[in-house]
Formats: C-alpha cells, sequence, structure tokens
C-alpha cells in the first residue's frame, strides 16, 4: 500500500487536504518576529508538557517522599538527569522567551488599540508561565525550594487587599505542611497547564480578530504561504531550540542539593529564580521601614501595582510612542543592575 | 538540457529534500523516544533474595501468615506438626491473594474457588499452574525465605 | 540519712508556737506574702490524698519568701543567690530555701534566722552532702519530683577520692554544690549546666587543671588538653551524646582514677569486640606480665584516638616498642600493610563516588555500599587488635568484596554516562543534518517564490 494511499484515507475521513490547503494556504508576513517567537514558546510549552508527563509519572508529592521521588528520578530511572534537565531548561526558555515577546512588544507600540487584549492576555500568559516557574522550584521540596516556598507564599501575603486569601490558598492553610506540597503540586500539573492552555487559545483568537496594526511598515513587507515556507522556517528553528535545551540538559550538572529540614535555618544561598532576582536585590537592601510600612509589604504592594500597570499598559500609554519605549528600557537596565547586585 | 528536463530533475530534488526531511526528523524523533520509553520502563525483578520473615515465636502452630517482602505478598504456613511452607500468596489464575484454611489443610482463593494442596499443587478450580514456592531456613529463632 | 518528714513537723510546731506568741504583730504586708494564719494552723494537720506515698505533709505556705527578701537587699552577696534560685530547679514550693538553709519563712523578722528553728546559713562541705544527699538519696522523696533521677549518689560519692577528701575536712574537696551549683542548679540535659556532658570536661579543669592546686595532691594537669585532640571529645563535640568525656570513665560521683593495670576494662564497656580480639593477641599475656593494663601502651587512656599503622611514619605505633625487633616488625609490616590497602581501598571508593557527585549524577545503590564498606573497614579494625594476620585475612577479604562492589557500581554509572553521552552526539547529528536540510528546502522555497513572482 503506498504512502499517499493511507494519507488519502485519512484525509477522506478526517478532512485533512481542505484543512491543510485551508490553513496551509494562509499568508504570514514573513519578517515579522512575533510568529517565529510564538512557535518557539508553543514547542517549548510542548516540551514541557512531555518532559513534565515523564517526571509526574514518578515523583511523589508528600513532604515525606518528594526529595527522595527527585533523587531516584535523577539517579536511578535511565534518562532521570535527561528528562529532569530537558524540563528545566525549556521551562527557564519558556518564561525567558515569554518575557522577551513582552519587552519586545512595549518597545515596538504593538499593544495600542485594536490590539489591548492581545496584549492583556499576553501579559496574564506570562504571569501564569512565572508561577509555573515558582511551583515547579518548590516541588523537588530540598532546602533551597522549601526557603522559596516560605518567601515566596510571604509575598503573595503582601499583595494588597487578596494577599492574606492567596497566602493560605497557596499554603494550603496558615502553615507551610506536606498540604502545601500537595497543592503545589496540583496547580503545577493541573490547574496552571489547563489555565495557559485556555490562555494560548485566548490569546490567538484576539490575534485573529484584531485587524493589522503595526508601527513598522516594513513587517508588513513580504508574504510567505504557511505551508510549506512558513512551517518548514519554524521547524529549522525548533530544532536550533530543541538542540539547545538538550545540549543545556546534557552538559550542565544540576546538583539537586539537600532535603528540606523545617528546623534547620534557611540555607545561606537560597535564592529565587533568575526572574525574580531583581526583587530579591530590592528586599534584601531595602531599610526596615518605608513610608511607615515594613519594607516587603511595601515592595508587595509596590510590585503589585507595577504589575497592574504593566498589565494595563494600552490603556495608560494609548499611542504606544517613546516614552513607553523609553521607560522600557530603563526599567531593563534597573532590573539588570538589580540581578547583578542580587548575585554579588 | 531542456525546460522540461529541468523541471523534472528540479522537481525530483524537491521530493529527494522532502523525504530527506522527513527521514532525518524521524530518526531524530526515535532518538527522542528512546530516553523517555526507557525512562517509564522500570526494572523487573523476579525473584526474592533471602529476607527474614520474623521470629519463629510470632508463628502459631497451624496457622498461615502473610508477610510482604520485597514488596510481594508471601504466604507462610506453620504446620500443626512443626515445620514451615511458604508460597508466593498470589493465585495464579488472577492474581488475588489466597489463605491458609486450617480445618481443611489446604490453601484456598476466595475469588474464583481455587482450591491448592498444602504443598502448593493447584488441585481444583481455575487456577492453572501450583503457587510458588520459597524456600524456608530457620535460623537462631529467625524465619528467613528465599525464592528457589 | 536525714529525711524531709521530721524538718518540716519541727518547722510547722515552730511556726504554731511563734504565731502564738507573736499573734497580732504579724502585719498584714507579711500576710501578704504567705497564706493566712489559719491555713497554717490547719494544714499542719492535714493529709492531702494526692499519692500513695507518704502524705504531704508540706503546709501552705510560701517557702521561698527568704528569696523575696534578700533579692531586694542591696549587697549582692545576698541578692544574687535568692535571683539565682528563683531561675534554679529547686524554686518549687515543696523544696525552697528552707529545704536547704532550713528556718522560718513565715517569720519577718530577724527571728526568721534563728538556729534554733535549724536555720543553716552556710553549711559547711559535710554539711552540704548531708544536705543535699538527704533529699537525694532519699528514693520516695525524689520519686515526686522526677522519677528518673539518679538516687545512689549519697552511696557512691564518700567511696570516690573526691568524697575520701571531703571527708577529712579539706577545703579544696569538692561537694555537690562545686560541681552543681549552690543556688543555679539546673537540670543536667540543660546546656547552661556546668555538669552537661558537653560542659564537662571544662568543669573538671577548673580544678585539675590549676597548677597550684594539683601540686598540692600530685596530679597531672595536662588531662583536658589531651582529651580535647582525642577522637572522644571529637565524638561528643560533633554531636554523639554517647562519647565519654571525664565522667564517662571516671564515673561522676565516685571519681575515682582507673588504676593504670585496669583501665583496659573501662575502655572494654564501649569497646568491648576489640578487647575480646586483643585478649588473644599475645600482647595481652605480655602485658600482664609487664603490669601493663590493655589498651594503654598504644592508645593514650586521655588522648583516645586512632593509633598510626603507617609503616612510613615516625609515629608507627608499633616502633615503640619493637623498634628493633626483626621478627615482630615482620608481622607489623604485614598488618601495615593489610590496613594501608584497606584504607587505600576505602578512600578511593569515596573519592569516586564524590568525583561523580560533583557531576551532578546520583548513582544508585552507591552510597549503600559505601556504608557497607565502612562496616568492613570498621571489622577490619576490630580484629585488627588480635595482630594475628592469619585472623584477618577473611574481613580483609571482606573489605576488599565491599571496595569491588562500590566501585563496580560507580564504574557501571560512568559506563552508562559514557554511553549516552555518545547518544547524544548521535543524535546532536541528526538535528544538524535535519537543520541544514530545513535551510536548504527554505531557501529552495524562497527562491521559487521570487523566480514565480518574476
Amino acid at each position: 500500500m503506498k504512502a499517499h494511499h493511507i494519507s488519502n484515507w485519512f484525509s477522506d475521513r478526517l478532512g485533512w487536504r481542505a484543512l491543510s490547503s485551508d490553513v496551509g494556504g494562509r499568508l504570514v508576513s514573513a519578517r515579522n518576529p512575533n510568529i517565529y517567537i510564538g512557535g518557539v514558546i508553543l514547542f517549548l510549552f510542548a516540551t514541557q508538557i512531555a518532559s513534565g508527563v515523564l517526571l509526574l509519572l514518578h515523583y511523589q508529592s508528600s513532604a515525606e517522599h518528594a526529595f527522595e521521588s527527585v533523587t531516584r528520578i535523577a539517579g536511578e530511572y535511565p534518562y532521570g538527569d535527561l528528562v529532569r534537565g530537558v524540563h528545566f531548561w525549556s521551562g527557564q526558555l519558556l518564561v525567558g522567551t515569554l518575557l522577551f515577546q513582552l519587552v519586545l512588544s512595549m518597545l515596538r507600540g504593538s499593544f495600542t488599540a485594536p490590539r489591548e487584549l492581545v496584549w492583556v492576555s499576553g501579559v496574564v500568559i506570562t504571569t501564569v508561565a512565572a508561577a509555573f516557574a515558582f511551583t515547579g522550584s518548590v516541588l523537588p521540596w530540598t532546602d533551597d525550594a522549601y526557603a522559596q516556598a516560605r518567601v515566596g507564599s510571604q509575598m503573595a501575603g503582601y499583595v494588597p487587599v487578596i494577599g492574606g486569601t492567596l497566602l493560605r490558598l497557596l499554603r494550603g492553610g496558615d502553615e507551610i505542611t506536606s498540604q502545601t506540597l500537595q497543592k503545589v503540586f496540583g496547580f503545577h500539573v493541573a490547574v496552571l497547564p489547563a489555565s495557559f492552555t485556555l490562555l494560548l487559545v485566548l490569546h490567538f483568537y484576539t490575534i485573529r480578530s484584531a485587524p493589522r496594526v503595526t508601527t513598522t511598515p516594513a513587517a508588513d513587507g513580504e508574504k510567505i504561504p504557511m505551508y510549506p515556507d512558513f512551517v518548514v522556517r519554524m521547524a529549522a528553528i525548533i530544532v536550533g531550540v530543541l538542540v539547545v535545551v538538550v545540549s543545556l540538559a546534557t552538559f550542565v550538572a544540576r546538583p539537586i542539593g539537600n532535603a528540606a529540614d523545617a528546623t534547620a535555618a534557611s540555607p545561606a544561598s537560597a535564592r529565587p529564580t533568575w526572574f525574580l532576582l531583581p526583587v530579591h536585590a530590592l528586599l534584601k537592601s531595602a531599610p526596615t521601614t518605608l513610608l511607615g510600612v515594613d519594607s516587603a509589604r511595601f515592595i508587595g504592594g509596590a510590585l503589585t501595582g507595577l504589575y497592574l500597570l504593566v498589565a494595563a499598559l494600552p490603556f495608560v500609554d494609548k499611542r504606544g510612542g517613546r516614552v513607553t519605549t523609553g521607560i522600557t528600557c530603563g526599567a531593563l537596565v534597573l532590573a539588570a543592575l538589580l540581578t547583578i547586585h542580587a548575585l554579588y | 538540457m531542456s525546460k522540461d528536463e529541468k523541471a523534472t530533475a528540479e522537481s525530483g530534488r524537491r521530493d529527494f529534500l522532502g523525504m530527506a526531511i522527513v527521514g532525518t526528523a524521524a530518526a531524530l524523533g526515535v532518538t527522542a523516544a528512546v530516553p523517555g520509553i526507557s525512562f517509564l520502563r522500570p526494572d523487573s525483578r523476579r525473584v526474592i533474595g533471602t529476607a527474614s520473615a520474623g521470629k519463629v515465636h510470632d508463628f502459631q502452630l497451624g496457622t498461615g501468615r502473610m508477610v510482604l517482602l520485597d514488596d510481594r505478598p508471601v504466604l507462610i504456613i506453620r504446620l500443626p506438626e512443626g515445620g514451615f511452607r511458604a508460597f508466593l500468596a498470589a493465585c495464579t489464575h488472577l492474581g488475588c491473594i489466597v489463605k491458609y484454611s486450617q480445618e481443611r489443610n489446604r490453601i484456598e482463593c476466595p475469588c474464583h474457588r481455587g482450591v491448592y494442596s498444602i504443598e502448593g499443587a493447584n488441585v481444583s478450580g481455575p487456577p492453572p499452574r501450583p503457587l510458588e514456592t520459597l524456600k524456608v531456613e530457620v535460623e537462631s529463632g529467625e524465619i528467613f525465605v528465599r525464592s528457589t | 540519712m536525714p529525711s524531709i518528714r521530721p524538718i518540716f513537723l519541727a518547722f510547722s510546731a515552730t511556726l504554731a508556737t511563734q504565731l502564738a506568741l507573736a499573734g497580732p504583730t504579724i502585719d498584714a504586708g507579711h500576710a501578704a506574702a504567705g497564706k493566712s494564719a489559719q491555713t497554717v494552723l490547719h494544714s499542719a494537720a492535714t493529709t492531702k490524698k494526692a499519692d500513695e506515698a507518704p502524705p504531704r505533709e508540706v503546709s501552705e505556705i510560701d517557702t521561698n519568701t527568704c528569696a523575696t527578701c534578700h533579692g531586694s537587699l542591696p549587697e549582692t552577696k545576698y541578692s544574687t543567690p535568692a535571683k539565682q534560685f528563683v531561675a534554679s530547679v529547686h524554686a518549687d514550693d515543696r523544696i525552697g530555701c528552707v529545704g536547704c538553709h532550713k528556718g522560718d519563712p513565715r517569720d519577718p523578722t530577724v527571728r526568721a534566722h534563728d538556729r534554733e528553728g535549724g536555720f543553716t546559713p552556710r553549711p559547711n562541705e559535710q554539711g552540704i552532702v548531708a544536705i543535699c544527699g538527704g533529699c537525694h538519696s532519699n528514693a520516695p522523696f525524689i520519686r515526686r519530683f522526677n522519677a528518673r533521677l539518679r538516687t545512689d549518689q549519697g552511696d557512691l560519692f564518700p567511696l570516690s577520692l573526691h568524697g575520701k577528701l571531703a571527708t577529712t575536712g579539706d577545703p579544696n574537696a569538692p561537694t555537690c554544690a562545686t560541681c552543681h551549683g549552690y543556688h543555679d542548679v539546673v537540670s543536667v540535659s540543660s546546656l547552661l549546666a556546668p555538669t552537661n556532658p558537653r560542659n564537662v570536661a571544662n568543669l573538671c579543669a577548673r580544678c585539675h587543671e590549676n597548677p597550684e592546686l594539683m601540686k598540692k595532691y600530685g596530679l597531672p594537669i595536662n588531662e583536658k588538653a589531651k582529651w580535647q585532640r582525642s577522637a572522644h571529645a571529637r565524638a561528643l563535640l560533633g554531636g554523639n551524646p554517647q562519647s565519654p568525656s571525664c565522667t564517662g570513665c571516671h564515673g561522676p560521683h565516685s571519681a575515682t582514677p582507673p588504676r593504670a593495670t585496669t583501665v583496659g576494662r573501662v575502655c572494654g564497656q564501649c569497646h568491648p569486640d576489640q578487647l575480646e580480639a586483643f585478649r588473644q593477641s599475645p600482647h595481652s599475656k605480655a602485658y600482664r606480665r609487664l603490669g601493663l593494663s590493655e589498651c594503654v601502651p598504644c592508645h593514650d587512656p586521655h588522648e583516645a584516638r586512632r593509633s598510626s599503622w603507617d609503616i612510613n611514619s615516625s609515629e608507627f605505633v608499633c616502633n615503640r616498642c619493637h623498634a628493633k625487633d626483626t621478627v615482630q616488625r615482620q608481622v607489623a609490616a604485614e598488618l601495615s600493610q593489610m590496613v594501608s590497602t584497606a584504607r587505600g581501598r576505602l578512600v578511593r571508593a569515596k573519592a569516586r563516588y564524590e568525583a561523580l557527585k560533583a557531576q551532578g549524577i546520583n548513582v544508585h545503590g552507591a552510597q549503600y555500599s559505601l556504608d557497607q564498606l565502612d562496616t568492613e573497614q570498621q571489622k577490619l579494625s576490630i580484629t585488627l587488635h588480635s595482630l594475628n594476620p592469619s585472623r584477618m585475612r577473611v574481613p580483609m577479604a571482606a573489605v576488599i568484596d565491599a571496595a569491588d562492589r562500590s566501585e563496580k557500581i560507580i564504574a557501571a554509572a560512568q559506563q552508562e554516562r559514557q554511553l549516552r553521552r555518545r547518544g547524544y552526539y548521535v543524535a546532536l547529528a541528526l538535528a544538524i543534518t535535519l537543520l541544514g536540510l530545513l535551510v536548504t528546502k527554505a531557501v529552495q522555497l524562497a527562491r521559487q517564490r521570487s523566480r514565480s513572482k518574476a
């Protein structure tokens, strides 16, 4: 039986051919970075799901067994450390790419009307990805993870108005126990993936619906069909990303650390994930009180305000011009400086 | 070359390229699948090494007792006349846990009424094979069980 | 042994007498510090049914009022003991200041200090021993406070050299209070207690490291310094509470140094296997003939630790006696060889494991087999005390076996890693090829499109 007979059989029943000629013929702008970045994000998310499912089949989410199960994954099961490494690195790249996408949109001013909802859904997607990274780093239940859980949930408690509820929701109570780990696990493998998927669908829908408006006419230039031109280019980029992720997972040693001990002092080396380092620097260096409130609470409130500002950017800056670009660059520089300060 | 020949040659090259891409992608897919599948396949262990099942005085004469050795259920019977028998307690029919009946001096499986003799031979009912016997050694009051 | 019962009876009787005499001179202020006269008179005859032991004769008065008054005095020699006492383990209403000093806590006047009432301001050494022993060696009494406290101190102490010294009235002799404190006694398990195992060495050193003091008795002053260099100190301060300091071998209350010829028996309390092995060695008879104890010639009792088995070292333990004896040196060389081989294997296996761990590889099962290797090493060390190479062949083989097993596991993990590295390069080659093909295809498509546009 020839190959195209089989594919015809499926096509007749599933309507592939019609679909592929319909979608495949659609034209996309060749020079628009957003579609390539979007494709990378989708690929990284798919990698996360695949490696995550593999890990979840061996991970045990109780405080007594979590560390041991992670140690077994890395040491006992074949290719365990590779799966764990891929999951970690593709996760970091995912958050990084999303942040890059946000910054790019801010600099290009592509959040203005009528693309406000595209922007807002994008911000929420990035937030969910950050939540992924945070919850994921807690799951191994090492002393670093435990410290992160403590600090992170405490900071969540400093969000104005909803802080208390948020803290108790995250912790599964007032204190960090095995219940907390169970909740974090549930978020990481069920709630967040479902939200992320729905948000992605929403994001694509808003993109499809919004008429094309860009500030740089050059991006509009050359158009290429989805299939085969764009698919081939995207595939090339994806293979490149895959090589990067697997190489990082293979060559960068990531020791697991020590099991969490609720009765021991938090380790001096405890640091949050890299994108939270600017916040870490602020928390370390701020004076005890700021404007009459504990500095941590103040920073929590300030960050919430900043977040809302970024989320509502299209409504704040209706034109997306130089001011936003300037502020964005300034913020990036500040974040970089704070990160360096946090590390040394 | 004529224009037609050139076009044909070119389309031949295109097909080759397309097939090469698909082929390489498939090979790459296989190398990605290998770790994934090995990761999920745990080693299977078929034998129990020597394991301690407890002290002699924990077992009363004429009773059977279940212990878990290496995650496997093991039935240990202390015969009324003394002496021990040990079997893997999984019924050879569909895996239910069997029990020792002192009144009838035999081993029974409650799920589908399988019956085994005191030596583990499948006497009646659906079980197709005898129970797997384990060797029992008693040393300084402690019972050790080993796969044969 | 004086029991507490008559003391309190006498005491209540004294009180009743004093009240009868003093009557209305008891002022409101002092009454506030204690209970009403009625209660006092009644409770002297009242018995409580709290426990099956003899009924509580303690009347319901505050036995600590002395501390209230003394604590507010300006002179520190009065106020300090009072303040210390209230924070100590004895500040219990059933004991109080009067428990040791007797006297009358209810009397606000100086008559509370009446010697006729039994008041003892400053007991001497024998007095202290009698007072402390009076309660602490009375098992039924102490049981009411802490059933786990030992009650043999009173019997043991007089047997000790410290105790014998105390009975002679020597002012340097330590008594209960010297070590446990006078008014600031806390539980031994508290880290503040001088008698806590972690602090004992410093406690004994107060006297035993004092040159003038020890010269009077002809005793050395270097034991604590030696002990601090020992394996015992390292273990104890490293967190093993079973490792001995001074009291572990000398005993806390029956402090008597083991005789020079019998020290080995003390070591054997915790190290019975080594002692057993030693008794089968040729040294056993030889030492007895020479009047030497087991253990001591190779392991200093205070600076107790492993001896050096490195035949090339100047500290090689056999050289202490056998530097010139050929026969013994041959045996020593054989033993030294075994020990260094075993130790070498252990070090090598551990180093390989750590190297892999540093690369982020967690080798399953390696830690367990390394622990087994450690155990076999310990067994070899024990058998070493028999000084018999043929007896050591079996433990030696076990060590080599365990080391082989550990290194096999580690080597397998390393091999697997190398195999996977190779697999990675294969996948990398495939990926790069694919990338190349895709780029070629993309370029081709672009050229096609531009050609069809043209």
